[in-house]
């Protein structure tokens, strides 16, 4: 059952990372002409389903995770910066969704915030050592964020001088 | 614990997610400006009914385990918090969520197909969701925490 659950979170992580990297390069490549073509739009529309089927997969493994932690008497880790850390982020994620729903947070900031959640997902998902505390997981996290949002912002100004 | 209440734990855990990420996407469908009316009301019911299995499985579980055998560890260590805060908090604000839930499901499922698409109707059954999700979202951190203190 651990294996399954391992490989289930793998799993459903290689899709978020995979599907909020995808879906950002498609995002960008239709922004530089101006307009999301039939063709994006359906790529588009595929890649945003893998990242909700990665993420349902992410969370029932990682709580599956925290179950077998549980029924196995190691309970520590359950207070641990590392799970909270994340448990944090994957909410910032959900949060971040619906406030880009309701057209509260700008693209740039909902982009920035969807790859730096979803690779720190991956980050602390993968460094097992890690010994670090909540706060500072959480400023690193931040960190992040802003280092995404100032590549993105970049890579549109190339590609509009390029246009 | 044996197999029975491991099962009905786990169940428990299981049943609660479901729901949780069954009220999310609700509310995120319910921010479309065309929602899938038909989608809409298959996440309505299908919430209603994990919450009320995790209702089920989570008291079962509270009354012949938790309060005879989990209860006293978790108050007789360091984080006795965990229950007298945590747990308290969380089994009383779980009573209110699978009516929060009922009142969504029936308002997607009584209110006409075309009227979801009206603002005036689509907004407040999503603030409604937001809610719900919200306090979902806090009690599967609370159980979290509660387990955690185990020890």
């Amino acid at each position: 059952m651990a294996l399954l659950i391992k490989f289930a979170h793998i799993i459903g992580t290689a899709l978020g990372v995979g599907g909020a990297t995808l879906g950002e390069i498609f995002y960008l490549k239709s922004e530089r002409d101006g307009k999301v073509d039939p063709h994006e739009n359906e790529a588009l529309r595929t890649i945003f389903y893998m990242l909700r089927v990665g993420m349902v997969i992410l969370i029932l493994s990682g709580f599956g995770y925290l179950i077998l932690l549980r029924l196995e008497g190691h309970t520590a880790p359950l207070l641990g910066a590392r799970v909270w850390a994340k448990l944090t982020i994957i909410l910032i994620l959900l949060f971040g969704v619906v406030a880009w729903h309701a057209r509260k947070v700008p693209m740039w900031i909902g982009s920035a915030v969807s790859l730096a959640s979803w690779y720190a997902a991956l980050v602390i998902g993968a460094w097992r050592g890690l010994n670090s505390s909540y706060l500072t997981i959480m400023l690193y996290y931040l960190g992040a964020i802003v280092v995404f949002a100032i590549i993105l912002q970049i890579i549109r100004w190339s590609l509009k001088v390029k246009a | 614990m044996n197999t029975l209440t491991a099962l009905n734990l786990v169940l428990h855990i299981v049943f609660g997610l479901l729901g949780v990420m069954a009220i999310y996407s609700a509310l995120v469908v319910l921010m479309k400006e065309r929602p899938s009316v038909g989608f809409l009301r298959f996440l309505s019911v299908s919430g209603l009914l994990f919450m009320l299995l995790a209702w089920i499985t989570g008291g079962y579980y509270y009354t012949t385990y938790y309060g005879s055998a989990v209860k006293p560890i978790i108050k007789a260590g360091q984080f006795s918090w965990a229950h007298t805060l945590i747990m308290e908090a969380k089994e009383h604000t779980f009573l209110l969520l699978p009516f929060l839930v009922a009142v969504l499901m029936l308002g997607v499922l009584l209110v006409n197909s075309s009227l979801l698409n009206d603002p005036r109707v689509r907004r407040p059954l999503a603030a409604l969701a937001g809610v719900a999700f919200t306090i979902g979202a806090i009690i599967a951190l609370a159980g979290v925490v509660i387990s955690g203190a185990v020890r």
